[in-house]
């Protein structure tokens, strides 16, 4: 029996709102901008997908991530109309980094900061008002991805009622210097599956969801959003920044399984898509190796162009965009793309303008860091 | 409070904590306080790949490769046991925060020209966990917790939960602190006292195995994962529903770090509404190691190993949390095994 979305909220460079979100990625909105609050000089690459929210125009303020977290998980339980004290709940929380970029104002700035404020368990208590475990995961960018499969499993052992997913993610200097330092290329946009890609930029945003026991959802008179077929997980054991194409197509493999479907169901891809040379052409090889040239007619919608690499969130910002796709039969469209992969020629990257479409099955890709894969499987709920 | 039947088995301990004079099957989270002690990682791991890792990560690959041996299980990619059901969650809160802090001062005084690609890995707070992936050829899930106070314990409840639901046949499980000026600087702007001489400066590692893995090896379980629970205080909470789930008061209780508080204060009221609760039972793994935060739930589970090795009847509680800003707690059965 599989768990349902019962409620969902995201916050990003293109809206405050999931829907606000959606709809700005079916108008083929970006969230690219100049540097807001990194000096400028510092850096070779000028752009980024920022929340342009700080209250300080040119410094930066600590706890944007905590901020938009809880804004989203908000709007997930306001939408599930789950509130303190209804079932055996627990929130889990998938980031790359933390509330790391506070750490670096405390450090380089002396702008305030707790030890606890590291993860985001008191905030979310707080906010929330429920007396629940928090679990905050360090997983690259794959992280929202498993948050969802660990939600899926502590549901079906039926420890919990139901399970508060979410990611979310503030740039760090540190970890967008790295990057800046080791691309030569410095890129101005994000173009996942183009063949003239140039890199990666990062992006700020959250997402969350509730994922809720359907005997639960049903007593509350809930029904599902969507459902959750199955999380594939794998890791490369191969390299720590490099992907690997047999360590991704063994977590595809493994969501197919445990989804019971074949890849060729498969109608919606939300595709890692960072648009780094080897992300996009081991990616690209993956899905070509399991579903054959064409991707089996596979629509590929690359949301980084919209939004930036929204690190530990982008997983899930992938999933809730996906199960708005398949309730609204509308698919985002991939910004900048224009000539598709040598590697994947006859890959179907909606691009242009969003698609209609009827979806039943999506699938969402998060790969990170260490050769980390998450691959969520979701179905749309007939109304 | 979660009932976990005496199903994941732990098989294999490791410790790697300089100064501290114990093997880990003999440790039970007491005794004098490590000494002041280099820590040297060539002798256990070899010169080759260690260049550009965290301290962290050097002690969490120490740790976990004694764990490995210990499970008797191979502690190199070649030959390992069903690798690609094989995975890996580490708990720590502390490990890279030194990598982060030292980049963005580079950043901001000179910038990025001056930083080192060699720190790109360092920057991602899951290192620890992917370079033991890399180093034991460990494919199945791979799970970096950074919880805070209650993260080692949540770390066994997360990997006993990957064998339950069937994604895992093993999990190896790390929990790893380390000291250093940022961490020290960090606590002393949080108005947070260190709750002991010294932070821990090292590493614990467990592996878990499903009952039927262990047996089809023939490896001797040294204790099973019980339930787990999470909550508010002790007196309500965690440690009264395990109490009830497991039919009367732990042999050990392992407390979380009664120098320190809201844990001292709950520890307590536990002790004064808990008629069972005297204190004799209770087990301070922090008054020997400092306080150990994400580290801790994964030694007291080596630690409650050791003590059922000596007291076989009954179980031990593992607790952590309710220090340095946290105010939750998270609790789980160690259980001995019935032979």
């Amino acid at each position: 029996m599989e768990n349902w979305i019962t409620g969902m909220g995201m916050v990003a460079s293109v809206g405050h709102t999931l829907d606000e979100c959606f709809n700005a990625f079916c108008r083929g909105e970006s969230g690219n901008k100049s540097l807001q609050a990194f000096p400028r000089e510092r850096f070779n690459v000028g752009k980024a997908y920022e929340i342009d929210d700080r209250p300080d125009k040119g410094g930066d303020t600590p706890g944007r991530a905590t901020k938009w977290l809880v804004r989203a998980i908000g709007q997930a339980l306001t939408a599930a109309g789950l509130r303190a004290g209804q079932g055996r709940v627990a929130v889990l929380v998938g980031t790359g980094l933390r509330e790391l970029r506070s750490l670096e104002l405390w450090w380089v700035e002396g702008q305030p900061m707790h030890v606890s404020e590291l993860h985001f368990g008191g905030a979310i208590r707080k906010s929330t008002g429920m007396r629940v475990p928090v679990m905050t995961f360090s997983n690259a960018c794959a992280a929202s991805n498993f948050m969802l499969g660990l939600a899926d499993d502590m549901l079906r052992l039926g420890d919990y009622d139901a399970v508060v997913v979410s990611g979310c993610d503030s740039i760090t200097e540190s970890m967008f210097g790295l990057l800046d330092r080791v691309n030569p290329l410095h890129p101005e946009q994000v173009q996942p599956f183009d063949r003239n890609r140039k890199g990666v930029l990062m992006g700020e945003g959250a997402a969350a969801l509730v994922l809720e026991n359907p005997d639960h959802a049903r007593l509350r008179s809930k029904g599902p959003m969507a459902l959750l077929r199955s999380v594939g997980m794998s890791c490369d054991a191969f390299h720590e920044t490099q992907p690997a194409m047999e360590g991704i197509q063994r977590a595809m493999t493994d969501a197919y399984d445990r989804a019971r479907v074949e890849p060729a169901q498969i109608g919606l891809m939300m595709v890692h898509g960072t648009g780094t040379a080897a992300n996009d052409m081991t990616e690209a090889k993956a899905i070509v190796g399991l579903m054959g040239q064409a991707g089996g007619g596979v629509m590929i919608s690359g949301l980084k162009s919209m939004t930036g690499h929204t690190s530990g969130a982008s997983g899930l910002v992938g999933v809730v965009t996906a199960v708005k796709a398949m309730e609204r039969g509308l698919v985002p469209p991939t910004l900048g793309f224009n000539e598709p992969l040598a590697e994947a020629p006859g890959l179907d990257v909606v691009h242009g303008k969003a698609r209609e479409a009827r979806v039943n099955l999506a699938q969402v890709n998060a790969f990170g860091f260490g050769g980390v894969n998450a691959v969520a499987i979701l179905e749309r709920s007939e109304p | 409070m979660k009932r976990i039947p005496a199903f994941v088995a732990i098989t294999g301990l490791g410790l790697e904590i300089p100064g501290l004079e114990s093997a880990p099957a003999a440790w039970q989270g007491a005794g004098p306080a490590p000494a002041p002690a280099e820590f040297n990682p060539e002798p256990k791991l070899g010169k080759k790949g260690l260049l550009y890792k965290d301290r962290a990560t050097k002690l969490a690959l120490c740790a976990a490769k004694a764990a490995l041996e210990d499970a008797g299980l191979p502690a190199t990619p070649v030959g390992q046991a069903d690798p690609e059901r094989f995975g890996v969650v580490v708990s720590s809160n502390f490990g890279n925060l030194d990598t982060v802090c030292r980049v963005a001062e580079i950043i901001r005084g000179k910038g990025v020209a001056e930083t080192s690609s060699m720190d790109l890995p360092n920057a991602s707070s899951n290192v620890i966990a992917t370079t033991l992936s890399i180093r034991f050829g460990l494919k199945s899930l791979n799970l970096m917790i950074c919880n805070g106070a209650t993260s080692g314990t949540d770390a066994l409840y997360v990997a006993a939960n990957a064998i339950r639901a069937g994604r895992a046949t093993r999990m190896l499980v790390v929990g790893v602190e380390t000291d250093n000026a940022v961490v020290a600087k960090l606590l002393a702007d949080s108005g947070e006292s260190p709750g002991g001489p010294r932070i821990l400066d090292g590493a614990g590692a467990v592996v878990l195995e499903s009952r039927e893995a262990a047996r089809e090896r023939g490896a001797k379980p040294r204790a099973f994962i019980g339930d787990y629970a999470h909550g508010d205080s002790f007196a309500t909470g965690p440690v009264p529903e395990l109490v009830q789930a497991n039919a009367g008061p732990a042999s050990a209780w392992f407390t979380p770090n009664r120098a320190l508080e809201p844990a001292r204060g709950r520890v307590n009221e536990a002790l004064d509404g808990w008629s069972a609760g005297d204190g004799s039972r209770l087990r301070d793994v922090s008054a020997q190691l400092g306080e150990c935060y994400g580290a801790l739930g994964v030694l007291q589970c080596i630690a409650a190993c050791s003590w059922l090795a000596a007291h076989p009847a009954g179980y031990a509680l593992a607790t952590s949390g309710g220090v340095w800003g946290d105010d939750t707690f998270s609790s789980l059965g160690i259980l001995a095994r019935a032979d």
